[in-house]
């Protein structure tokens, strides 16, 4: 599951690709520790099968999300499906409340609990920057409920306790950051992140941490995992905590991320987090060092992995091979994590690490550079989804996964666009629309299901100007309706007012709509007959 | 037992099991003596026995400043004016087998004679609507009884020369709720009022303005299963599934 919904190059989950060679010497089995870690089980020692089934592809940018037991795929143009169950379910209704023409607004993340306390997130460009926007599912739509100021960005919500759900909020560039309750109980101190003692008001550092990747646990401790910027121009990695209920952090510079040596800076990226409780964490980045032995300067990459006890961190050796990527928790405790081949692994409760195979594509992905694992959500034990992409041609293609088989298949593109047809509500009447309608009637249960309008037909009877009108029924929650396409508002607008003194009763509507109709009436203006 | 209660894990245990004991009525329905030890006891047969499942309050008390029920069937069938017990209508004595024995099928919102007879409607014009009068007649309880997500729809609509709807009017009867915060951050649905009719005729009044004066009405009531998914609002819900229990239509005003 996609963690931060976020700006720019903080957006990616799982960033693979080659890099360069790793500069530590291949690890040793790490000894037994108190979290369990146990050397792994080889990726190519056998070729086991993959638990993954192929459930089918999805759209060219769609991401994994889950609020509580639901699943989301989303694209930047909001939900696309909906992850019920072992079902896969297209719901056209979540799209409602989000702006029609999102040419200039991305959806990024959607979490929360299903269905009283959803949230989206979207970001928009604003002057040089841009800002979040969280959104609330009121039942019916998403309303606009919160937005962040210019270069504020929100960096995705969890749920927290007794419901609640927790924001964090945080600057695009500079080192600030904060949490904000979306929703819940509002009586509950929240954690505040540590700020530096140079906090100005355009200071660059403002609070010691920029944060990569956060977790608020259901007994409420907060974890948040980042780079430091109050010690001068070194970045070390540093990990803020909160005890649950606290205001005040603990804030730890983690072991060996300062430069040391002939080490003369060091930079992180990949920075992920897999916390399985307040005293179990995991933490690994990708480690580039720039070494200065004289005027020789040197870049070196190498992989950071640490363990948090509950009292001390320890650095360990990258428990599986290409480093730690990404990491996700599963409910159960159980831990996955990809590497930088985009292999995904699976640490079990008692600490050993497995190879989990991905299945054969549709597409060549042998390739493993044309290969990407785009998001994972581990739901719960046997039922994990994955959402991976090939190149194995110019454009790409990207497929759902899932640890169990779809009872139902999943909705095609077009059937998908059909739905989205269907479910549209009529829009105002405005310039830019399209698809002018003229909604002539709502019809009566009891109306004929061959009915032929004898009385609108008389009304158009001698009116040829209206030739390009299309005439259809279409049905919608059980009910049938009669309208016309129209060329343009104009012409829509004159066979309204027709239709209005002609039909007594009748009062048509000027909307823009594209209904997929379910009849077509032709009929001849010139002698108000329906053509067979 | 049908095949719908097995399938979502209501089966015999559910009401013959207590302890290590099999439950039945005081006295044998059926000639031939049962497989099993029986503990025999008239409560069984009452409605007490039907409580387990049909009256019970939200799971969530601790976050209610009080319990409120989620199910309600035997208070309202205690305020209702019949005398008959739950499985006079809902387990009916049926022929088969070896003798006559209580239906096990359990006839309820799914059956549509059964839906059909609950309630007498009578419908009859006013200047600008309709007046629909229901009137319980073969119920022991509030119609609808059962969860939170059933509802009698009554709705008119006036209709004009094409068929078309000039005018509308709906009035769903059901335990109407709400859904709030909860002090403790957790969203609680309660009840905000009750319509349903019980033991008293009840009337609805549907006004549909001046535009139907000069029009025919057609009018309907409809038993339905609704969810809920995203709202409580009742143009909101969902049906699940529906019984028209009778329409009508009303000449237009002379």
């Amino acid at each position: 599951m996609k963690e931060l919904a976020i700006w720019g190059a903080l957006a990616a989950i799982a960033c693979g690709g080659p890099t360069t060679v790793p500069t530590k010497p291949a690890a040793p089995p790490p000894p037994a520790s108190p979290s369990g870690t146990t050397a792994p089980t080889a990726a190519g020692a056998s070729t086991p099968s993959s638990p993954f089934k192929v459930i089918g592809e999805v759209g060219g940018d769609n991401q994994l999300f889950a609020a509580g037991e639901r699943g989301f795929v989303l694209s930047q143009f909001g939900v696309e499906l909906e992850l019920v169950g072992d079902e896969i379910v297209q719901e056209p209704l979540l799209k409602r409340g989000l702006p029609a023409e999102p040419f200039m607004i991305s959806v990024e993340a959607i979490a929360g609990r299903w269905p009283d306390a959803l949230w989206l997130s979207t970001t928009e460009p604003s002057g040089r920057s841009g800002y979040s926007t969280a959104w609330s599912w009121d039942g019916k739509s998403w309303s606009r409920k919160q937005r962040t100021t210019e270069g504020h960005f929100i960096n995705g919500v969890q749920p927290w306790t007794s419901g609640r759900m927790l924001a964090l909020k945080q600057a695009g560039m500079a080192f600030e950051a904060s949490f904000l309750l979306l929703s819940g109980d509002p009586h509950v101190t929240l954690p505040e992140f540590s700020r530096t003692k140079q906090a100005e008001p355009f200071a660059m550092c403002m609070t010691n941490l920029r944060i990569d990747a956060w977790r608020a646990l259901p007994s409420g401790e907060v974890v948040a995992l980042g780079m430091r910027c109050d010690t001068g121009d070194d970045m070390p990695l540093a990990v803020e905590r909160w005890a649950a209920g606290a205001k005040n952090s603990t804030l730890t510079t983690l072991p060996e991320t300062l430069p040391s040596g002939d080490v003369k800076s060091v930079e992180w990226s990949s920075t992920t987090l897999g916390a399985l409780s307040a005293s179990d964490i995991f933490v690994a980045s990708l480690k580039e060092t720039t070494t200065n032995p004289g005027n020789d300067q040197r870049w070196l990459k190498s992989d950071y992995f640490a363990h948090f006890d509950g009292k001390s961190w320890q650095v360990l050796p990258a428990p599986i091979p290409e480093g730690v990527s990404q990491m996700w928790v599963e409910s159960d405790g159980v831990l996955f994590a990809s590497n930088r081949k985009d292999e995904l692994w699976s640490r079990s409760v008692t600490g050993e690490w497995a190879h989990v195979p991905w299945p054969e594509l549709p597409a060549d992905a042998a390739d493993v550079s044309k290969f990407k694992l785009e998001s994972l959500w581990p739901r719960g034990p046997g039922d994990v989804w994955a959402i991976v992409s090939t190149l194995a041609n110019e454009y790409g293609h990207r497929y759902l996964l899932h640890t169990r088989a779809a009872p139902h298949p999943m909705p095609t593109e077009e059937a998908k666009a059909e739905k989205e047809r269907e479910y549209a509500l009529p829009g105002p009447p405005v310039d830019s629309c399209t698809t002018p309608f003229v909604l002539l009637y709502t019809l009566a249960r009891k109306s004929p299901a061959d009915y032929d309008y004898p009385a609108t037909r008389e009304a158009l009877k001698g009116h040829g100007e209206f030739s390009a009108m299309k005439f259809v029924e279409f049905e919608r929650d059980g009910r049938k309706f009669f309208g016309a396409r129209a060329p343009d508002f104009k012409l829509g607008k004159k066979l309204a007012q027709l239709v209005q003194d002609k039909v007594p009763g009748s009062t048509p509507q000027l909307v823009c709509h594209d209904p997929a109709h379910t009849r077509q009436l032709d009929i001849d203006l010139k002698s108000g007959k329906l053509r067979q | 037992m049908p095949e719908a209660a097995a399938s979502i894990g209501v089966g015999c245990v559910t009401c013959h099991v207590v302890g290590k004991d099999v439950l039945a009525g005081a006295v044998a329905s059926r000639a031939q003596p049962a497989p099993h030890p029986l503990l025999r006891d008239p409560r069984f047969v009452g409605s007490a026995a039907c409580s387990g499942c049909h009256e019970f309050a939200f799971p969530d008390r601790g976050a209610r400043g009080k319990p409120e029920l989620m199910q309600a069937t035997l208070s309202e069938h205690a305020r209702s004016q019949t005398s008959a017990s739950c499985s006079s209508c809902h387990m009916p004595l049926t022929a088969g087998g070896t003798s006559a024995h209580r239906s096990h099928a359990f006839a309820g919102g799914h059956d549509a004679e059964l839906v059909r007879s609950a309630v007498s409607v009578a419908a009859e014009r006013t200047e600008h609507g309709a007046r629909i009068t229901l009137t319980p007649r073969n119920v022991g309880h509030a119609f609808p009884t059962g969860d939170l997500f059933r509802r009698i729809e009554v709705s008119a609509e006036a209709v004009g020369p094409e068929w078309q709807v000039a005018a509308s009017a709906s009035r769903y009867l059901a335990r109407h709720w709400q859904r709030q915060p909860s002090p403790f951050g957790v969203v609680l649905r309660s009840a905000t009022r009750d319509d349903r009719p019980l033991s008293a005729p009840l009337v609805i009044e549907l006004e549909l303005g001046p535009a139907a004066a000069n029009l025919p009405i057609d009018w309907r009531v409809a038993y339905q299963r609704v969810d809920h998914p995203r709202s409580e609002r009742e143009q909101d819900a969902s049906v699940d599934g529906e019984i028209e229990i009778t329409s009508g239509a009303l000449e237009k005003n002379p």
